[in-house]
């Protein structure tokens, strides 16, 4: 794996905004790149950054790990990411997860057979006044119901 | 009490194209910065901070401009850091200010950095926040564009760079020392303290790091001044505050008020009181990492003093209201999984305790309980709380230990009758 010519300059760009001595504070920021470009973290991808950032492959593995947004396996199309914390389990979360297993016919964490569908249970989004709520690829679908989340899957099926 | 109140920090929330450095402008927008740069020094806008009293927002409430004091003078450079990294469940008011008003919370960075002579200021935002990211960013290209970010800022001499650097997705990163290691792009595990990172923080400088709200108060406290700032609450606990209201409540959101309203009034007046047919059984007033509290609290102030009073925390402010329907057991146990999940594993009472606790609160709910199990779960708790190296160890054990103290025979008719007393009811 390498940078796009748009996602090269970027990290270059990125570069700039540490100090040379301290170029691995661009690591986060590195692999958020890699993740826009390839929607996962592969073996390869990592080690590519490792190489930009002069550190060891296992030094990049170590840190993507430790962080809940960072992918290491493909997900599906359509990331479900659905709070499970106290202010949305309040107001319906434990039933909206049942609900979505029992419709799409995965356990939590996993993916659908066709690659369409991931669900993930989350902690705390930060948008507990719109609860039950959860994050979709970018976007926050907030008050969620049966019937609205029906009409969700059914406009991205 | 806040009849005469006028919101400050959200006085932009609702104006059309808020986002805009021009509607920001058109309000008075870095008028305060412009201010500072030609009229106070560095040590004179800290006094001027310091007079005003504010505490953080964050979650500790230490005094803001005492904290800046302790950057070394002689040692350079220094940095500045915006703590965006909000996680604490419940919270929502630093996401409701940066998408609302982003330039009021760069204003406050440059303010910020300005005082701990800092020429460059991370804003240190969480990975889920991305709309709130990109809002940023095109702010800050914005306020670059008009020369308030970069070199020479106008004409002054004081140079600075703001970059936004975004987590992903990690509670144990809204922890200063935790934070600093994930922005050099390790690991967020907190680091052993002393030295605090005024002294070492991010790339072993000194560094001032502090929470959006913190920060959204500072234009407005050099504007209207210190004694304006100090008349709105009480003594120590000044200021306007900003309260994340959610759970069983009618009317959830974001409530601007003077710190130390009531939380009567917050959840009763400005919340729209419990919903339809319910009751208020009990009260999170500052985010999880709280103890719990109930109705007999129900005249508390919620400002740092009086909830410490109480027997709770301000914390985060992130209040959750939960009616008679719920059962602390499951509370206790829902929020214990959230910190099993989150810990992150350098301290052994931490990462193993958080995990039997989940493991017995589940039981418990599931009707598996042992009769040995609640002087377990205070045993286990009492083997975390003090003896981690960040407060996250403290924080865990806050739901568990304050339920048992207000909602001990719940717990024990878990056990009795095994099973849950409270979704049989219901």
């Amino acid at each position: 794996m390498t940078f796009t010519p748009g996602n090269q300059a970027r990290y270059e760009k990125i570069l700039d905004h540490y100090p040379a001595e301290h170029r691995r504070a661009a690591l986060l920021p590195a692999l958020w790149l890699v993740q826009e470009q390839e929607g996962y973290l592969s073996p390869s991808a990592m080690e590519h950054v490792a190489e930009l950032l002069e550190i060891s492959p296992v030094h990049v593995l170590e840190t993507a790990s430790y962080y809940d947004m960072f992918r290491l396996q493909p997900p599906g199309r359509h990331d479900l990411r659905l709070c499970t914390n106290l202010s949305c389990s309040l107001l319906g979360a434990p039933r909206i997860l049942d609900w979505l297993r029992e419709r799409l016919g995965i356990e939590p964490g996993e993916t659908t057979a066709d690659g369409q569908w991931s669900l993930t249970p989350v902690q705390c989004l930060g948008a507990c006044e719109r609860a039950p709520m959860m994050q979709l690829n970018d976007r926050v679908e907030g008050h969620l119901s049966e019937e609205k989340l029906m009409v969700i899957l059914s406009e991205l099926s | 009490m806040t009849s005469s109140f006028e919101p400050v920090l959200t006085r932009n929330v609702g104006i059309q194209d808020s986002q805009n450095i021009d509607v920001y402008l058109s309000r008075g927008g870095y008028q305060a910065f412009r201010r500072a740069l030609s009229q106070l020094s560095p040590g004179e806008l800290i006094e001027w901070v310091e007079r005003s009293e504010l505490r953080g927002r964050g979650g500790t409430g230490f005094p803001t401009g005492v904290k800046w004091k302790f950057l070394p003078k002689d040692i350079r450079p220094h940095y500045m850091i915006c703590n965006a990294d909000e996680s604490e469940p419940g919270t929502f008011k630093d996401r409701y200010l940066m998408e609302n008003d982003p330039h009021l919370i760069i204003e406050g960075c440059l303010l910020a950095a300005y005082a701990v002579e800092a020429r460059v200021c991370y804003i240190y935002i969480r990975g889920e926040f991305r709309e709130q990211e990109q809002i940023l960013e095109r702010a800050l290209s914005e306020a670059r564009e008009c020369g308030f970010v970069g070199k020479d800022i106008e004409r002054s001499g004081f140079d600075c760079e703001l970059y936004i650097h975004r987590g992903a997705g990690s509670y144990e990163c809204g922890e200063e020392t935790a934070l600093l290691e994930s922005l050099e792009g390790k690991r967020g595990l907190p680091r052993v303290k002393p030295p605090y990172p005024a002294s070492v923080g991010l790339f072993g400088c000194p560094t001032a790091i502090n929470n959006v709200e913190t920060l959204a108060n500072l234009p407005h406290i050099v504007t209207r001044g210190a004694d304006w700032f100090r008349s709105i609450g009480s003594k120590k606990n000044t200021g306007p505050k900003l309260y994340c209201l959610s759970g069983h409540v009618r009317r959830p959101g974001v409530y601007e008020l003077p710190l130390g309203v009531p939380m009567r009034e917050l959840i009763f007046e400005h919340g729209g009181g419990i919903r339809e047919g319910h009751l208020l059984k009990a009260v999170v007033p500052g985010g999880p990492s709280v103890p719990v509290l109930t109705e007999k609290h129900l005249d508390t102030r919620m400002d740092f003093d009086s909830l410490v009073a109480a027997g709770s925390m301000l914390g985060s402010a992130g209040v959750i209201v939960m009616d008679e329907t719920t059962c602390m057991v499951w509370t206790a146990g829902r929020l214990m999984e959230f910190y099993r999940h989150e810990s992150c594993g350098k301290c052994t009472p931490c990462r193993e305790g958080t995990d039997w606790l989940a493991s017995i609160l589940g039981r418990m709910e599931k009707g598996q309980g042992r009769p040995e199990d609640i002087a377990l779960l205070s045993d286990v708790s009492d083997n975390i709380a003090g003896k981690t190296l960040c407060p996250f160890g403290d924080a865990a054990v806050a739901p568990v230990l304050s339920t048992l103290v207000h909602f001990r025979e719940e717990y024990e008719l878990h056990v009795r009758h095994q099973g849950c007393p409270v979704s049989a009811v219901h």
